[in-house]
């Protein structure tokens, strides 16, 4: 296409072109590859290099699960599944090798291809057949001089395509019409050349000499960049657009960034093609720079000898052109470094590439670095100033998260050093917002919030949330807010939103109209935006009437339903929520029970693993710590030291990220474990619901035992195996699942504050009953004390005790029943009119 | 290395070729017929060396003429001039062939933008790097900082000039003019314009294409800087990138070039298909934004603003007598509210000293409240003029619902034109900023005014602007100084200090220039005092701290660190680099008085 530019720096590098043309040929004609990769090359379509997650497996998982966009609808498993055992089966029965690139040759040559894909490992990867010389130094030389191999590449293809093996035709183009009219003119000629009257013309070339090379292509080469690690070379890391420098020139690399503009596609004139008007001969003319002084006059032997000068009229139908796109891509956030701006680069992409590309895309750009050849009027400029572009050789969509995490050395080296420490999990958690002191539990249940339980997705459709709700709860001024905030930083993909804050889109999705194409759109809100993430919603108990209802499906189904203006459907939402509520009336008021308190419904408190209760209770140590915070900060400028390394985000992302690709699953005996504790909490929980029946503070919705808590333990353990890289949860895990659960309840049942109230905890009458009844038995066995008798028992007659309970305003009937109550628990024995305490 | 004497400021670039010549032919005889220029990339061969003992040794920097919208057509091309101004938008770099061989020769294209010497073709040459920023008069910048370091009155220059060169300037300047009008006219005209010569060169995108559609043209109005029609393009070499932040202001010495046929308008009809491309330059045209080749910079501080001061001890008995003198006026302009007086001195004298994560340490801004639109067409006036006069940067911002709707407060980047778009808050560090709510109604705010208070909000509670980058955000960390007047407690600007306003009499005051210029050095003097930390004050504070949290459970970590902000203020107010207990009873003082006031 383009000539490099003049300015270029000229180096005469001493390369002997035919040998490396010979290394080139030897490779596509030699190289094989399973048979495999030809199909998934077919299934592709025109085998432009545009990849997308499909195309490497192994990461698939883990994209996946990073996953979602709006647009995405629901993955059909089972369909992936059968696509995939029909790929594992071509694959068996097809592992033969063949020859890789010759096969894609016959593929263009029978015009069913329309670009050739060299992938650099696949030339590293090849010995040479004649010199046993492995192809790592070719690759080098073409990463160094991407331009110069691409055309020799390019040559060396025009010499090896083959004839088509089928009847082409009924596809032929003008071209080929031209070419065989001048054939058959030449042969005409040829023949009358024999008759020796006729002095006549010489015979026009009938060789395809005056067809550039480039008219007859039928095909886009592209230079894909090695993605594996070449031994004893630095692997190619995709580079920031800052990074690109000047010795990049000439050279194939792989730039990072996001798509900002698109151009048109627009037709790139390769070869203007021309008509004579005297001779009527069809002259090509190659273009190979922005510029071209087109032709005017016909240069055919007929025209020369003649001295006609017969006027060249162009023929736009014979001319030949390409796509051309023009793209400009703009740095990530991540590459900028601080105080300074995103840079932008321009990409142009050439042939089947085109269109591969939309705004806002990530991607991965592997292409020719190059300088833009000025012409005509800036070529005044061009002496000494020049405009770069990258001519894209292939394209990688990231569709996901772009973090999605590239451990770097250092990193792996951290985590396997972590993960043999044993107060990893203390570590990690109290590294949750480590300027927030204290509240371990909380930092625990949100370190496990993160790592999350595993998915399941049961044969018939149905699926069981892996992801772990929490709900704080708290007085104002606890830092809930900064929990919140660091969770969705620290998270692959966090969402921070109010509950009342979200605008129109408000936390599901809403249906705009586009005001440029006037369709109807779906606009994704913060739950769908976090879709493989972390919801983290404050103000919870603020909430939109509507956005509450969508929340209840969220978090069980974990998809939202849409049934508005036209549109039905529903979308992923397979989010942990991470709330936090304050309390109805402000700050909590101990005096009413936690569900007074709490402005939430029961259906949608039942589907939060662990509700956490954080109440700000004044200390003098609280105090003092807070002070002796501020004035060191102001100090030092800096936080103070704290009493453990505290784990950097970044290394505790890559960790969770890691821990996650783990699906730890419960053994027997420890699901039996699960089973019996679960039974046990739900009898407990009857037991509390029977002995305190309705009136009590502790009576419905948050201390309610159902399935879900089993799911919740379940959950819990699994995330802290996950933390361990383990595979089996284990009983340690359960029991420390169990442990925050109960300390979750607890922190709601029996907070402190609530404890330090009179003894009257209870206000039922049995348990009324019951404490004049230890009372009396107090002052009676201590004035038997007083008496010294040693061999009278510590019983009570029962009729002096109902005297004193019925003065006390209590019925016969409740103390018989409060009797029965505590005989049943082994608290008192009754036996003749004597109650004896055991 | 003194060669010979060149006139630096009339011919700059004999200098650097000189210097080039001599750098390249040791290198030559050192390395013996290898490339020799190559180690002269993106490395100073001792250039920037001559000048910078010319400007700053010998005294040569009052020599340079300052480069701003007035002169610009009256310096001449290739000279050295100055500029002042802020980093508006980074334009990343351009390479260029820095170095080529003409003959036996090398030559160097440093600091210019074309060769002099016609470069042979092909030859060998080197492509070099450098920066390009788009740098604009800092906005808000007090008259009074202008006058600091004058340079050598143009006009007398002019005269110096040959009638040929002038006769050139002034072209140029029908040329401007021609700009102009052909803006008005729309695009017909700058295609009519260049007469097209038989050899007419077509786009290679063949006929099929429409015909030509300039981009259009920005020259005229600069759209992406409201309100100044002057920015200059600083291109800077050898510099690792990191140095030169966005929004730094700057003083830059550079070879000026201009050359008329580069810019004359730009023909773009052969870009039509690259329409992408579109140089962010060619919106720069060389007519209206001149080119600095920059030969030596730095960064300029308030400190740098002052005028010649004498280079004074910062004693604590001298700053002490200033800080007196500088609070009874503020006293007078406040109306003899001796707290608010007191409070403002602290908020003036605030800055952001670390950031700490979310944290912020050192700034203080400050909420008057009890304004009402009268009291602020009094007080606020007067004291909108002694801040103009205080700091070297400072706008004042009327905030009504109609200002916060309409009102761009957030950079944003044109992806379009590829260009940064600045706003409002697009600020220096050490800007000052003063807020007038008075004007504020009960009103709707739209969608944009809800974003420039989220906005407001962020940059007063973290001291962070968000630019817009079209697919992201990017969060840009801010020194500013906020100043509310509000009637009630302000909830839109949630300030640190909180003060409500008492004046009692009405009273003209005029301070004296001498007056302005030592309270402006006090200011900067005090601003720039390091501060150093005795563990034991910090201890006793500690525990005056706990206690007083006992006694009011309302009190967080917010305010805690805003009394120790300010004892430590109140500390370098006297000139004293570390905090004593007499400060710290100070503004425990400061704070009794203004809580009786609050309630």
């Amino acid at each position: 296409m383009a000539a490099s530019a003049p300015i270029l720096p000229t180096i005469s590098i001493n390369v002997d072109y035919d040998e490396e043309r010979q290394k080139i040929t030897d490779f596509l004609c030699f190289f094989k590859a399973p048979a495999s990769r030809l199909t998934t090359l077919v299934s592709h379509g025109a085998g432009a290099p545009i990849s997308l997650e499909d195309a490497d497996d192994d990461q698939d998982e883990l994209e996946r699960e990073l996953s979602g966009a709006i647009d995405r609808m629901d993955v059909d498993r089972s369909a992936a599944q059968r696509r995939s055992r029909a790929r594992a089966e071509a694959e068996a029965s097809s592992s033969r090798q063949v020859p890789f690139y010759m096969h894609q040759l016959q593929n263009i040559a029978n015009r069913e291809q329309d670009s050739l894909v060299v992938e650099l490992d696949d030339v590293a990867a090849h010995v040479n057949t004649t010199t046993g010389e492995s192809g790592a130094q070719l690759v080098g030389a073409i990463r160094s001089n991407a331009k110069r191999y691409a055309d020799l590449f390019a040559e060396c293809v025009d010499r090896l395509v083959p004839e088509p093996s089928k009847d082409i035709s009924h596809k032929d183009d003008v071209l080929d019409v031209i070419r065989h009219q001048r054939m058959e003119r030449n042969a005409r000629t040829v023949e009358s050349a024999q008759d020796p009257n006729d002095t006549g013309v010489a015979p026009e070339d009938a060789s395809d000499n005056v067809f550039p090379p480039v008219l007859l292509r039928r095909y886009t080469l592209y230079l894909k960049p090695s993605t594996r690690r070449v031994a004893g070379e630095q692997p190619e890391e995709p580079l920031a657009v800052r990074a690109v420098r000047g010795s990049h020139l000439g050279k194939l690399i792989t730039v990072r960034g996001i798509v900002t503009r698109v151009s048109e596609v627009k037709p790139f004139l390769l070869v203007d093609a021309y008509a004579c008007d005297v001779c009527g001969a069809e002259v090509f003319q190659e273009v190979t720079s922005r510029q071209y002084m087109p032709l005017t006059q016909c240069n055919s032997r007929k025209c020369l000898t003649n001295n006609t000068r017969g006027p060249l009229y162009p023929q736009v139908r014979a001319s030949k052109f390409v796509p051309f796109q023009e793209v400009k891509i703009q740095e990530m956030a991540d590459q900028v470094p601080v105080g300074h701006i995103p840079r932008t680069m321009t990409i142009h992409v050439y042939g089947p590439l085109t269109r591969a590309m939309n705004p806002g895309d990530v991607v991965h750009v592997g292409g020719i670095f190059l300088p833009m050849p000025y012409s005509g009027f800036k070529a005044i400029r061009a002496g000494l100033l020049t405009d770069t572009y990258l001519d894209a050789q292939s394209i990688h969509q990231l569709k996901k998260q772009y973090t999605a995490m590239q451990r770097t050395p250092e990193i792996a080296a951290q985590i396997a050093e972590l993960k043999d420490d044993p107060a990893l999990y203390q570590k990690l958690a109290s590294s949750i917002a480590p300027e927030i002191y204290g509240h371990e539990d909380v930092k625990k249940c949100l370190l496990l919030l993160l790592v999350g339980g595993v998915s399941k997705t049961v044969g018939d459709g149905m699926k069981i949330r892996g992801d772990i709700n929490v709900c704080l709860m708290g007085d104002p001024g606890v830092a809930k807010s900064q929990l919140l905030k660091y969770i969705s930083k620290v998270a692959p993909r966090g969402v921070y939103t109010t509950g009342r804050g979200s605008s129109g889109v408000g936390l599901t999705a809403a249906v705009m109209r586009d005001p440029v194409t006037d369709e109807m759109v779906l606009e994704g809100g913060a739950l769908v935006l976090a879709d493989n993430g972390i919801a983290c919603i404050d103000e919870f108990d603020k909430m939109e009437e509507s956005d509450r209802t969508a929340i209840h499906e969220v978090m069980e189904q974990q998809t939202i339903s849409i049934s508005k203006a036209g549109i039905t459907t529903t979308l992923n939402a397979r989010t942990s929520i991470l709330a936090a509520a304050n309390p109805l009336y402000g700050r909590y008021n101990p005096r009413v029970s936690p569900v007074d308190n709490i402005n939430l419904p029961a259906a949608l408190l039942s589907r939060f693993d662990i509700l956490y209760l954080i109440l700000d209770t004044p200390s003098r140590d609280d105090d003092e710590r807070l002070a002796q915070h501020v004035t060191y900060v102001h100090m030092h400028s800096a936080h103070p030291e704290l009493e453990y390394d505290v784990i950097s985000p970044t290394l505790m992302r890559h960790y969770i990220a890691l821990a996650r690709q783990k699906r730890p699953v419960l053994s027997k005996a420890v699901s039996d474990y699960v089973v019996g504790a679960y039974a046990q909490m739900r009898n407990q929980y009857k037991e509390d619901e029977l002995s305190t029946d309705s009136t009590g503070p502790s009576s419905s919705g948050t201390g309610y035992v159902s399935a879900r808590t089993l799911l919740g333990i379940i959950r819990l353990s699994q995330a802290l195996a996950r933390l361990r890289f383990d595979d089996q949860v284990s009983l340690p895990d359960v029991d420390e699942a169990l442990r925050l659960l109960e300390v979750s309840k607890s922190s709601v049942l029996n907070h402190p504050s609530l404890a330090t109230r009179d003894t009257a905890q209870d206000h039922t009458y049995i348990s009324k009953i019951y404490r004049i009844i230890r009372e009396f038995y107090n002052t009676h066995t201590a004035a038997l004390a007083d008496d010294d008798a040693m061999d009278i028992d510590h019983a009570i007659p029962i009729p002096q005790l109902r005297a004193r309970i019925l003065a006390s305003g209590f019925v016969e009937d409740q103390f018989q029943e409060c009797l029965q109550e505590y005989q049943d628990l082994g608290v008192l024995q009754v036996s003749a009119n004597r109650l004896l305490f055991l | 290395m003194v060669g010979p004497q060149y006139d630096l400021v009339g011919n700059p670039l004999g200098a650097v070729r000189a210097t080039f010549e001599r750098a390249a032919a040791a290198a030559a005889a050192e390395s013996g017929g290898r490339d020799p220029v190559a180690a002269f990339r993106s490395k100073d061969w001792g250039a920037s060396e001559v000048f910078r003992s010319f400007l700053f040794e010998q005294g040569g920097l009052d020599k340079v003429p300052v480069l701003d919208a007035s002169n610009l057509g009256l310096i001449k091309p290739n000279t050295l001039v100055r500029f002042r101004g802020m980093v508006q938008d980074m334009l990343g770099n351009e390479f260029y062939a820095g170095a080529f061989k003409d003959g036996a020769t090398w030559r160097t294209n440093k600091f210019t933008d074309f060769s002099p010497f016609s470069m042979p073709h092909p030859c060998d040459s080197h492509l070099w790097e450098r920066h390009l920023f788009h740098c604009v008069p800092v906005p808000g910048q007090n008259s009074w900082t202008l006058d600091s370091s004058p340079g050598p009155d143009l006009r007398q220059m002019v005269n110096c000039l040959s009638p040929e060169q002038r006769e050139k300037r002034k072209r140029d300047g029908d040329d401007d003019a021609m700009d102009v009008s052909e803006n008005g006219n729309g695009e017909s005209s700058s295609c009519s314009k260049k007469p097209k010569e038989d050899d007419v060169q077509i786009p290679s995108s063949s006929a099929e294409m429409p015909a030509s559609e300039n981009m259009p043209q920005m020259n005229g109005n600069d759209h992406h800087i409201p309100g100044s029609s002057f920015s200059c393009l600083v291109k800077i070499y050898d510099m690792p990138e990191s140095q030169v932040k966005l929004n730094d202001v700057a003083e830059f010495i550079g070879v000026y070039t201009f050359d008329p046929e580069l810019a004359a308008p730009n023909d773009n009809s052969d870009d039509i298909m690259y329409d992408l491309i579109e140089d962010v330059t060619a919106q720069l045209p060389p007519s209206k934004v001149p080119r600095l080749h920059c030969l030596v910079w730095r960064k300029l501080s308030s400190v740098d603003f002052l005028a010649k001061h004498p280079a004074v001890e910062p004693l604590p008995s001298l700053l002490k007598g200033i800080r007196q003198s500088l609070l009874s006026h503020l006293t007078l302009v406040l109306g003899k509210d001796d707290l608010a007086a007191n409070c403002l001195l602290l908020h003036l004298l605030s800055r952001l000293r670390t950031r700490v994560d979310v944290v912020t340490v050192g700034r203080l801004s400050l909420n008057f409240t009890g304004f009402n639109r009268e009291s602020v067409s009094i007080f606020g006036k007067q004291l909108n003029t002694l801040i103009q006069g205080l700091m070297p940067y400072s706008q004042a911002i009327p905030l009504s619902i109609e200002y916060l709707n309409t009102a761009t407060l957030q950079p944003r980047k044109d992806n379009k034109s590829g260009r940064l778009v600045t706003a409002i808050l697009q600020l220096p560090q050490g800007t000052h900023l003063t807020f007038d709510e008075t004007l504020l109604q009960s009103g709707s705010l739209a969608s944009k005014g809800v974003e420039n208070t989220v906005l407001l909000k962020n940059l007063m509670e973290s001291q962070m602007v968000e630019y817009d980058f079209e697919y992201y955000k990017l969060e840009m960390a801010t020194d500013v100084q906020l100043l509310t007047l509000s009637e009630g407690k302000s909830n839109i600007l949630p300030s640190d200090l909180v003060v409500p306003f008492r004046p009692s009499t009405v009273s003209e005051v005029n301070a004296t220039s001498e007056e302005l210029e030592s309270w402006r050095w006090y200011l900067a003097t005090v601003r720039s005092l390091p501060q150093s930390s005795e563990p034991e004050i910090y201890q006793t504070i500690q525990d005056e701290m706990v206690s007083a949290m006992r006694n009011d459970r309302s009190l967080g970590c917010t305010e805690l660190s805003r009394w120790l902000t300010m004892a430590q203020i109140t500390a370098s107010s006297f000139g004293e680099k570390s905090l004593s207990l007499e400060h710290w009873q100070m503004v425990k003082e400061l704070e009794r008085l203004r809580k009786e006031r609050m309630q």
